[in-house]
């Protein structure tokens, strides 16, 4: 079992690169071996993905949701099953390789720097735990798709004003699309951030004993929380347009990420998996 | 060797006032028919505004090209001298062979245009139609159409806009999707104004606005392209914050659109997306416009670079369709090369010995072997004598029926093309 476990971790990586170049071969140079076979890659690739996951799940006796390492890799399946579905549903397929570049750092990452024996902390069997962690993943994810659509969106803008008509012109989807395919992302992360926090409130103060509603882990959620509100409703009320959500959108991720580092890396918190 | 002649004036050979002497329509086509049948065993006449061509398989040898082109030239009632232009001409399987670039779009002045290929179509339809296509020539446009298809499907021969004002239309669909219910205003009612519209009207446009200084000429455009409001041209920017796209080409020294005309109608567009396309000369919008947000300004410099990058993508997939031209066309031979007497003759004995011998072993356990060595003598000398006056006929060529012909039927009656693809 560990053997083919350890077997997956290495194919996968190796596997989004494949489906990456794939992508790339049609993306850059309308091969169409490429075109024809890009979508079977990543399916293909997904499936391996999941396998690898519920193998692994087996293998340690639990879900993948207790470890920095196992969670980038069920980022790394999230944002391409987003894609996969997006791709499906738009009928767009030259946004593959910016999306599926996520996937494919993140699982990387994850089968270079995950160990096979991981020692969880009874607080951290709990069904709930699962619940929060996952829907995290998926709202950042989503987050995530929604700020690479963003710099699409930003990159097609600049084509056109600039009157460049190169590459980004040709293959990339219309700005309408790109918008659209950015502010349903951040709606779907909404929902899923919302849900993080509701689940995190009901179950860290019984999960925790030092548990603080002033901890920077949950201030920081809780502000990028409030900024994606934002976005969505400046969207609504003050019907910002086109560029201004992209740039709402894309600064909200950067502090999302910015935020998260500095707190992980720098400020104690009761919230972490040690 | 394939007997097949075809002479083509085209834009390489002709200027299109001369094209437009030799074009002939449906009509003329029909009238022509008859003097070409008489000197022709098989002929196809494909007109277009391009091109006109004749492909022949000519009745006797001495049809000479100059005389193919004579034909061609007195089916619309001129000499040699009414006319100042030269003509191609294929022979063979290079005849086949441009007709099959001709269909995939890449022996046109705007290559990969897609009009070709309904066009080859319709002089198919009408060839039928008139008696004129045969065997050959129905498997030749058969095989046209498919590598035509094949080039549009399987390359990008026809992508991309290569006219100046579908490039507007592209541009426009770069920016909001689908046009579908979207709004335009064309200032000026001139040439472009017309050609941008009549591009614009497929694209399911919800309102059109045509603003001009004379408003009967706007008034005349509308009525032309069956929808649209005619407005004067100093109503134009008080239009601006109720359309998406503005396609600007009128004569004026001083700007018809300034930046604070369109920062204005920014506000009341609720600051959505604008398309300003300007082919005005001199401009006919201020340049500063530029500056504004979510505002898409263009010029004719914008919109050339737009065709001439999609041409030189287009020229570049040529190798591509080539490729599939060149399996086109071997598929072709192969199948010409089928019609020949001599491979077809081996197949029907090939499949008559195959029914006696299988015949012949039914009764192997039931007679004795000399017997059986008699059974054998007796059906060999009776398919022999049987196959020999059908088989004598079929080489025979002075029964007036072409050899193409006669392999067909041989092939059909005794089931031989099944078995070829089998």
């Amino acid at each position: 079992m560990e053997y083919f476990v350890n077997l997956l971790k290495i194919a996968l990586p190796v596997m989004y690169l494949f489906t990456l170049f794939m992508y790339g071969l049609a993306f850059f140079l309308d091969e169409p071996f490429g075109i024809r076979n890009q979508t079977r890659f990543l399916a293909a690739t997904l499936t391996i993905h999941v396998v690898y996951l519920l193998s692994r799940s087996i293998m340690t006796g639990h879900p993948p949701v207790t470890n920095v390492f196992d969670l980038m890799s069920v980022v790394a399946l999230a944002v391409s099953a987003a894609y996969l579905y997006i791709e499906y549903v738009s009928r767009i397929k030259n946004t593959g390789m910016f999306i599926l570049s996520i996937a494919f750092l993140f699982q990387t990452v994850s089968s270079a720097l995950v160990s096979d024996v991981v020692d969880v902390k009874p607080v951290l069997r709990s069904w709930l735990l699962s619940l929060h962690v996952i829907s995290a993943m998926l709202g950042y994810s989503a987050l995530a798709i929604s700020a690479v659509y963003g710099a699409l969106y930003l990159m097609m803008y600049h084509e056109i004003k600039s009157s460049r008509f190169g590459l980004v012109y040709r293959k990339l989807p219309n700005l309408q699309s790109l918008e659209k395919l950015s502010y349903k992302s951040i709606i779907f992360g909404f929902v899923f951030l919302s849900l993080v926090i509701f689940v995190g409130y009901v179950w860290l103060p019984r999960a925790f004993e030092d548990f603080s509603y002033f901890d920077p882990k949950l201030i920081i959620t809780d502000i990028v929380w409030l900024i994606y509100l934002f976005t969505l409703l400046s969207k609504r009320l003050m019907r910002l347009t086109g560029k201004t959500v992209v740039i709402v959108s894309m600064v909200g991720f950067a502090l999302t990420i910015a935020s998260m580092i500095v707190v992980n890396v720098f400020l104690p918190s009761f919230h972490n998996f040690k | 060797m394939l007997k097949l002649t075809a002479v083509s004036i085209n834009h390489r050979t002709a200027s299109v006032g001369e094209r437009e002497k030799i074009f002939y329509s449906v009509e003329e086509i029909s009238r022509a028919s008859e003097k070409i049948k008489q000197v022709t065993r098989e002929a196809l006449l494909l007109s277009t505004c391009n091109r006109t061509e004749l492909y022949a398989i000519p009745a006797s040898h001495g049809l000479t090209n100059d005389q193919l082109f004579a034909l061609l030239l007195s089916g619309k009632n001129l000499n040699r001298h009414d006319v100042d232009l030269s003509y191609e001409t294929y022979e063979g399987f290079e005849a086949i062979r441009h007709l099959f670039a001709v269909a995939s779009g890449i022996d046109s002045l705007m290559v990969g245009d897609i009009q070709i290929l309904g066009q080859v179509k319709e002089a198919y339809n009408t060839g039928v139609e008139l008696g004129m296509v045969g065997t050959i020539l129905h498997h030749a446009c058969q095989s046209a159409l498919k590598a035509g298809k094949r080039a549009k499907s399987e390359t990008r021969i026809s992508e991309g806009a290569i006219s100046v004002s579908y490039a507007a239309v592209e541009l426009a669909e770069k920016i909001f999707g689908n046009l579908k219910g979207k709004s335009a205003l064309l200032i000026g009612a001139g040439e472009t104004a017309e050609l941008a519209a009549k591009d614009l009207v497929p694209k399911e446009i919800s309102t059109l606005y045509i603003a001009n200084r004379t408003l009967e000429r706007a008034e005349n455009l509308t009525e032309q392209i069956g929808i649209g409001f005619a407005i004067p041209l100093d109503s134009a920017p008080a239009k601006l914050s109720k359309v998406d796209i503005v396609i600007s080409s009128v004569a004026s020294q001083e700007y018809i659109l300034t930046r604070d005309m369109v920062a204005l109608a920014m506000k009341g567009r609720e600051n959505n997306p604008l398309l300003i396309i300007d082919i005005g000369v001199p401009r006919n919008v201020d340049p500063a416009v530029k500056k504004i947000g979510n505002v898409f300004l263009n010029d004719i410099d914008s919109l050339n670079l737009i065709v001439e990058k999609n041409l030189s993508m287009r020229r570049s997939e040529i190798p591509l369709v080539g490729r599939v031209i060149d399996e086109e066309l071997n598929d072709f031979i192969k199948w010409y090369g089928s019609l020949d007497v001599g491979p077809t003759i081996k197949m029907l004995r090939d499949k008559i010995e195959q029914i006696r011998a299988e015949e012949l072993r039914k009764y192997k356990g039931r007679l004795k072997d000399s017997e059986i060595a008699t059974v054998d003598e007796v059906t060999r000398a009776l398919v022999n004598k049987i196959l020999h006056e059908p088989l004598t006929n079929l080489k025979n060529s002075g029964n007036g029926i072409p050899v193409v012909d006669r392999v067909k039927m041989i092939k059909i009656l005794f089931g031989l093309e099944e078995d070829e693809k089998g």
